[in-house]
This record gives structure tokens, sequence and C-alpha cells, in this order.
């Protein structure tokens, strides 16, 4: 069995290395804009990834709730609620339910001190086809008969979604633009690199390396910077993302833990630094130095 | 073995030609059996050495360094290359100047470094382009003494391209004149031999 050679890998990572100070600021200029981007991507994916849970949250803020009329019962108005139009379909919600819904809550006990146990009026959750229209909608379920208390997020829910929506498209745009920044930065570092180190080609071209052994110092280099700005992204990726869960947490309980985790995340920014520092760096040694063995 | 000629009849390009840095519109250039055109630039360099009038030598690295860059790029084990590069100093009588940086070398040493690496890798051939054409006499003698030490005792065979009458009459070797892109006359003795009525 022959042994592995190391000495071509060696070698390569230490040119590499020699390269990368030689190259000091293009190479700081890379890594910087490479982890912003990583880290708007990440924090894009972790964004959509748990889209499904805060577009839950926001369902059940575009939820509208209906109480009939003091000493008419609940279910009496659904068929009416069901005729308005924007109405996607209504919900008649047991008030025992609610109570028993808010007893892990708070506690049983804590809770029967506090409330009876018909605390809550039976009432309707009214589901709107559309948020953007909920405002028209809830007059018309006020103006019915039989109707009391109408409560509805008052268009905070219409908000947010089309907060979300704008995120959503500028976010992509925002993302595009730096990936094309940072490929570009990571382009043109290895431009320089190639150009800085000319003497050394011509010299490996006399001794005999192929095209693929030349281009190799430079893919390394740019492997490496691209590693070293997604291990960076990660790191700060990682730590902003407690940060953020904790954050929820805080302000939202019942969020905590439904959260995705960012590892998934994390490891695809690990993968993408160094992909597209890679294609820069192949593409820049590629005019430069061409793949034939002419 | 001399390529001469005045500037522009086509040594260069011959030159060129050898390690494939041109390829001929027509005919063929066969090197060691194997024809230029067909083989990948890379093998076919691999059992060459080439020397250029300039130096080309890494400003970053020492004399040593310089030498060893030619072999440590081809995956040498270190420790064959340190072996190789100290041999080599000393082929070239650099020996003690090992640690010394192109800029604190002169011309004529810094042409013995980019000797050394033409010859670290252990090549058939060497290429020389004019290799002495930036040196002064004396410079341009110990250059003549290495390629020719090279050649006799390692078997190595020099192609030298030069216009430098005193150096050809003084090794008497096989002389090859190059006129137009054409070779006009391969004989053995001085510069002007076979053309005693072009002398001046």
């Amino acid at each position: 069995m022959t042994a592995l050679n190391w000495w071509p890998l060696y070698y390569r990572l230490r040119d590499a290395r020699e390269g990368i100070a030689r190259n000091t600021w293009a190479s700081l200029a890379t890594v910087v804009l490479l982890t912003l981007t990583l880290l708007l991507f990440g924090g894009f994916l972790w964004l959509n990834a748990n889209l499904t849970q805060i577009a839950a949250l926001l369902e059940r803020q575009v939820q509208v709730r209906v109480f009939a009329e003091e000493g008419r019962a609940a279910e009496s108005l659904s068929a009416s609620l069901e005729a308005v139009a924007g109405v996607k379909g209504v919900k008649v919600i047991d008030g025992e339910a609610v109570y028993a819904q808010l007893a892990p809550v708070f506690g049983q006990e804590a809770l029967m001190r506090a409330l009876p146990t018909d605390a809550f009026a039976d009432s309707l959750a009214v589901e709107l086809a559309d948020p953007d229209q909920g405002a028209e909608v809830v007059d018309s379920i006020r103006a019915l008969d039989g109707v009391g208390d109408v409560i509805w997020g008052q268009g905070f829910a219409s908000v947010l979604y089309r907060i979300s929506n704008g995120l959503q498209r500028g976010g992509v745009i925002l993302i595009v633009g730096f990936f094309v920044a940072a490929f570009l930065m990571s382009l043109t570092s290895m431009h320089l690199a190639v150009l800085n180190r000319e003497v050394e080609i011509q010299i490996q071209r006399w001794v005999g390396v192929s095209p693929w052994g030349i281009r190799a110092q430079f893919l390394i280099e740019a492997f490496l910077l691209g590693l070293f700005a997604s291990v960076l992204a990660a790191a700060v990726f990682l730590y902003l993302g407690e940060v953020i869960q904790s954050a929820i947490a805080a302000l939202v309980p019942f969020m905590s833990g439904q959260l995705t985790s960012p590892v998934l995340v994390i490891g695809i920014v690990l993968v993408t630094g160094p992909a597209l520092a890679l294609i820069g760096g192949g593409l820049a040694s590629q005019r430069a130095i061409g793949a034939g063995d002419r | 073995m001399f390529l001469v000629g005045a500037s522009g009849m086509g040594k260069t390009t011959l030159l060129k030609m050898l390690y494939r840095e041109e390829l001929p519109d027509r005919g063929r250039v066969i090197v060691g059996g194997t024809d230029v055109a067909r083989a990948p630039g890379s093998r076919l360099r691999r059992s060459m050495g080439i020397i250029f009038q300039t130096f080309r030598l890494l400003e970053k690295k020492t004399a040593f360094e310089n030498i060893a860059y030619g072999a440590e790029v081809l995956a040498t084990p270190p420790a064959a290359v340190r072996r190789r590069s100290r041999e080599i100093l000393e082929l070239v009588g650099l020996g003690d100047k090992a640690n010394r940086m192109p800029g604190e070398l002169s011309g004529g040493e810094q042409q013995r470094v980019a000797i050394g690496r033409a010859l670290i890798n252990r090549p058939k051939l060497i290429v020389a382009d004019e290799p002495t054409g930036d040196l002064d006499p004396d410079n341009s003698n110990r250059v003549i003494e290495i390629l020719d030490t090279v050649n006799r005792e390692q078997k190595v065979t020099v192609l030298f391209a030069t216009h430098a009458v005193d150096i050809v009459d003084r090794l008497q070797r096989r002389v090859v004149r190059l006129q137009d892109g054409r070779v006009v006359s391969d004989t053995s003795g001085g510069y002007w031999a076979g053309h005693e009525a072009d002398a001046p």
C-alpha cells in the first residue's frame, strides 16, 4: 500500500497562507463582505424556516371573535355570519373549553380562585378570507342582528402580514445584492492574488506544474477565506440566534421552544461561504492561468 | 550546444517552441523523442530547466528558498528538497550565501540562483536564452563555467542561445546558426566556423 503524500497539500497551504498575508486588505475586505452576506443569508433562511410558526401566530391574530347579545345562543349566529362576504369559516368556541385551555397556563387552583368555571361565554371564531379586508368585514358583522361584542386585532395582523411579505421581498433583493457583491469581491481579491504572484506562476509553469496544480494554490486560498468568513458568520449567528430565541421566549412565551433550531442554517452557511469563494477563485485563476495544459 | 545569430533571427522563438511556449506554424518540434505539439506542456517541461536573461527570482525568498521552490511546487518531500538545494547551492558557488535575499546578491549571483532553480529537478535539457546578456565578463564566465560543468559532469544537454562571440569561441562546441528563422549552418568550433567570410 502506498503512503498518502501530504506534501502537495502542505506546500499549497503554506503558499496560500503567504498569499493571504501578502494580500491582506483585499483578503480582509473579502472576509468582511462574505461574513455579512452569510449573516443576512442565514438570517433570511432562519426567518423562512420559522415562517410556518409565525404564520400560525398571525392566523390566530386574524380571527375575529364574535359574542352574541345577552340571552342569545352563540350558535344561532353561525348561519348569518357565514353569509357575510369575506368570511371564510365560522367555528363555535365553547366557553368551558376556553377555561380548560387556560387551566394549564395559570394553574387549575389559581384559576378557580380567580374565576368561576362559567366565566367565559360561548363565542364564535370567524376566519377571514382576506386579512386586508378585515375592517369592512368586521363592520358588516357588527351590523348583524343579535351580535354583541366583536373582538378583532384592529388591523394589527394585516400590518404584520404586510411587513412580513415586504421583508421577504426586500430580503431576497438584499441577499442577492450582497451575494453578487461578495462574489465580485472574492473574484477581485483572487484576481489580485494571481497578479501578485505572476512570477511564481511563471516559475511553476517552467518547472512543469500542471495548470490545475498552479490553480490549486488559489483555490485553497479562496477556500480558506470562505471558510474563515463562514465560521465567523456561523459564530455570530449562533450567538445572535440564542439572543433572539431568548428575547422571543421572554416576549411571546408560547412561541418558546417552537422556533426552528439554527443548527441546519449554520450548516448551510458553513458550506455556502467556501463554495462562493471557491467559485470566485476558480474563475479568477481560470482567466489568468487557464485549464488547458499548454 | 550554442544557438547563435543576430537579434531577431529566431533564437528565442526556437527555444520557446522547445518548451511549448509557442507552437510552430509548420513542421514538428521533437524533444527527447516527444512531439512537442502533442505532449502536455507540464510533462514536457518537467524534463527541462529554463534560464532567461532576466533572473525572475522571488524577492521575498532567500537564495536557498528560491532554489527549493522549484522542487517544492512539484511536491518533492522536504528532506529531499533541502538536501538537493544544498548540493545545488554548492554547485553554483553560493553555499555561503544561502540565506541572502535576491536584493542582497549581485546580478551574477542572482543568475546563479536562477540556474540552481533550473537544475533542482535534475533536468535532461537546460534551455538557456542569453543567460549572460545582463552580466559583466567575470559573472558571465562564472555562469558559463557552471553550465559547462553541468554538461560535462552531469551529462545534461545545455542549449545556449547567445550572440556573445567570446563565449562560443572559448568553449569550441557545436554551433547552430539561425538566420531569418532558418538554420543556415550546424558546425563545431568557434562563433564564425563555416562563416569566416562574415567575421568582422
